[in-house]
């Protein structure tokens, strides 16, 4: 068959394919990503609130570790909180018990402008679909000084844009209505997620938000006429440095021969060794290796008539080289090797004309000048 | 006397272009991924989790000139790395994605199996290069490797590939 009836072919089936499967794959809303980009921080953030906590117990500092650079409380800038319009609370109301999240999921409440709606809304208690405003924290803060006794909450919409949140205070009058005290902080450019609200050390409330993948504190206290920020950072936490350019070293991943003991109860063991050699006078980068079993050839007993020698049919020990794990740097001229058991199953298509065990490495921390030596194979047979 | 920082209400500009992003690159990646693990709820996991990863840095990403190469490649690694389901994230969007598949249909069946025959550095260079219409030369610099080396990669799998498809036929 020439190269181009080979392509031909390839190309038709690839055409057929994309047009009988693409009405199947459909993209999930993308606020789907954006909860779970938020999920993750929660779960980030969750775990490192303990360490906070032993912090506090340890008088080292409140502002620690949350992100880089966002330890210096600033002490000349206030913080975007202001009242909304008509929220205040009028000289007649007089400060109720704390409000409850049934209390302010269970009557209209108008909210400062964010972005979603504001008015005689009705909050629901978890989050929902697009177009749902929902309470996800409550903190109380206890009334003294010029603060009077309210709840701070976070609260988020799920727009059309995706996730929009703010941080609101509220006060609750004798009769049981609730009214806005302000906006303490909302979405914005500066602060693209707001994660999570707690207690705070400093001030009145703590707000965890996210920029550029880094969490920061921002503490915030009630001034007497709106909520001003105290500590943390007031810009988006800035990007990471990127690494300084690994200096190119050309590695070598090589394969020993794999070959295999007697079968017992269907199951055969053996043994391959993975060499890597820099094979230059300058120090590597890190590198993973990855392992991986094929087969070529028809599975006469296997579905479709041809396998893969997937995960069902192969063991591959230790798996932290199976997985690529980061190894390295490795010295110029030095080399490393690890020797990794196979522990393959009977049923599966370790029979067939042609078996291949193949190591990809790839350099983590910079290119491979000399690309080719990466890659190796090693074929086995495995007599039935 | 510290200053006021004024608010800006509505959504950034660049989650407005990462939504649209996302609409448009979705489908696309995730067919790749589909042809090349041969599961679609595998290939939706590296999909979603490589659009994760590009909006946590959406301010740097969404300024290169081709912010869809950037997710591809790392979509592409995940799957080459074998991204597993144990993630935290990963059983999160698994929780949030309630899509019927429907059963397979014979085109694809044919051609996955006839794929997954390849070593899998072949099977990725016959995709890249047929499906994602991607040049010798791109291949070799989303895999780190030399431009003969995906020469190859590509001219022996593509005539393992050609011969299985044609005995199927």
């Amino acid at each position: 068959m020439s190269d181009h009836d080979e392509a031909t072919i390839i190309d038709n089936a690839f055409r057929s394919f994309t047009h009988e499967a693409a009405p199947s794959v459909h993209a999930p809303e993308v606020s789907i990503v954006y909860a779970a980009v938020a999920h993750q921080h929660k779960v980030r953030v969750a775990g490192l609130s303990v360490v906070s906590a032993l912090a506090v117990v340890l008088p080292v500092s409140i502002y620690f570790g949350l992100a880089n650079g966002s330890q210096s409380p600033p002490t000349d800038v206030l913080a975007s909180a202001s009242p909304s319009v008509g929220a205040s609370p009028s000289p007649s109301e007089s400060p109720g018990s704390r409000i409850d999240r049934q209390a302010l999921t269970g009557q209209p409440i108008d909210l400062p402008g964010w972005g979603c709606g504001t008015k005689n809304l009705t909050l629901a208690d978890t989050a929902g679909g697009e177009g749902s405003i929902w309470v996800d924290a409550l903190v109380d803060v206890a009334g003294a000084g010029d603060t009077p006794p309210m709840t701070v909450a976070l609260i988020h919409c799920q727009s059309v844009r995706g996730r929009l949140s703010q941080v609101v205070a509220f006060q609750q009058n004798a009769a049981g209505k609730i009214t806005s005290l302000g906006q303490v902080i909302v979405t914005s450019a500066n602060v693209p997620v707001i994660q999570e609200i707690r207690p705070s050390q400093a001030g009145d409330v703590s707000v965890i938000v996210t920029s550029n993948g880094q969490s920061q504190i921002r503490d915030f206290k009630w001034n007497g006429q709106r909520f001003s920020q105290i500590s943390g950072p007031t810009d988006p936490a800035t990007p990471p440095p990127s690494k300084p350019p690994q200096a190119l070293a050309d590695l070598e991943v090589k394969l020993s021969g794999l070959t295999f003991g007697p079968e017992a109860d269907g199951v055969r063991t053996g043994s391959i060794t993975v060499t890597v050699t820099n094979l230059s006078t300058t120090a590597s980068a890190g590198f993973s290796v990855a392992l991986d079993g094929d087969s070529v050839g028809a599975c006469p007993g296997c579905p479709g008539g041809f396998s893969r020698l997937g995960s069902s049919a192969i063991t591959i020990e230790p798996n932290q080289w199976a997985n690529g794990a980061a190894r390295g740097p490795l010295a110029g001229g030095g080399s490393t090797t690890i020797t990794v058991s196979f522990t393959l199953t009977r049923a599966h298509a370790f029979y067939q004309d042609r078996n291949v065990i193949s190591a990809t490495l790839t350099p983590s921390g910079g290119k491979d000048p000399k690309g080719d030596n990466n890659y190796a194979e090693s074929d086995f047979t495995v007599a039935g | 006397m510290a200053a006021e920082v004024s608010v800006v209400v509505a959504r950034a500009e660049p989650f407005r272009e990462f939504d649209e992003f996302y609409a448009a690159n979705y489908q696309g990646l995730c067919l790749q991924l589909l042809v090349y693990l041969g599961d679609l709820a595998e290939a939706q996991d590296v999909v979603q989790e490589a659009f994760c990863r590009a909006l946590k840095k959406w301010q740097q990403i969404g300024a290169y000139d081709e912010p869809g190469a950037w997710v591809r490649r790392v979509a592409w690694n995940l799957a080459i790395h074998r991204f597993r389901r144990q993630g935290t994230v990963t059983r999160f969007l698994r929780r949030q994605r309630l899509e019927v598949v429907p059963g397979p249909d014979p085109t694809r069946v044919a051609l996955i199996a006839a794929l997954a025959t390849l070593p899998p550095n072949h099977r990725r260079a016959v995709v890249l290069h047929h499906m994602v219409q991607l040049s010798i030369a791109e291949i070799a610099q989303q895999e780190d490797v030399a431009e003969g080396t995906v020469k190859s990669w590509l001219s022996r799998g593509r005539a393992a590939l050609a011969a299985q498809l044609d005995q199927e036929a």
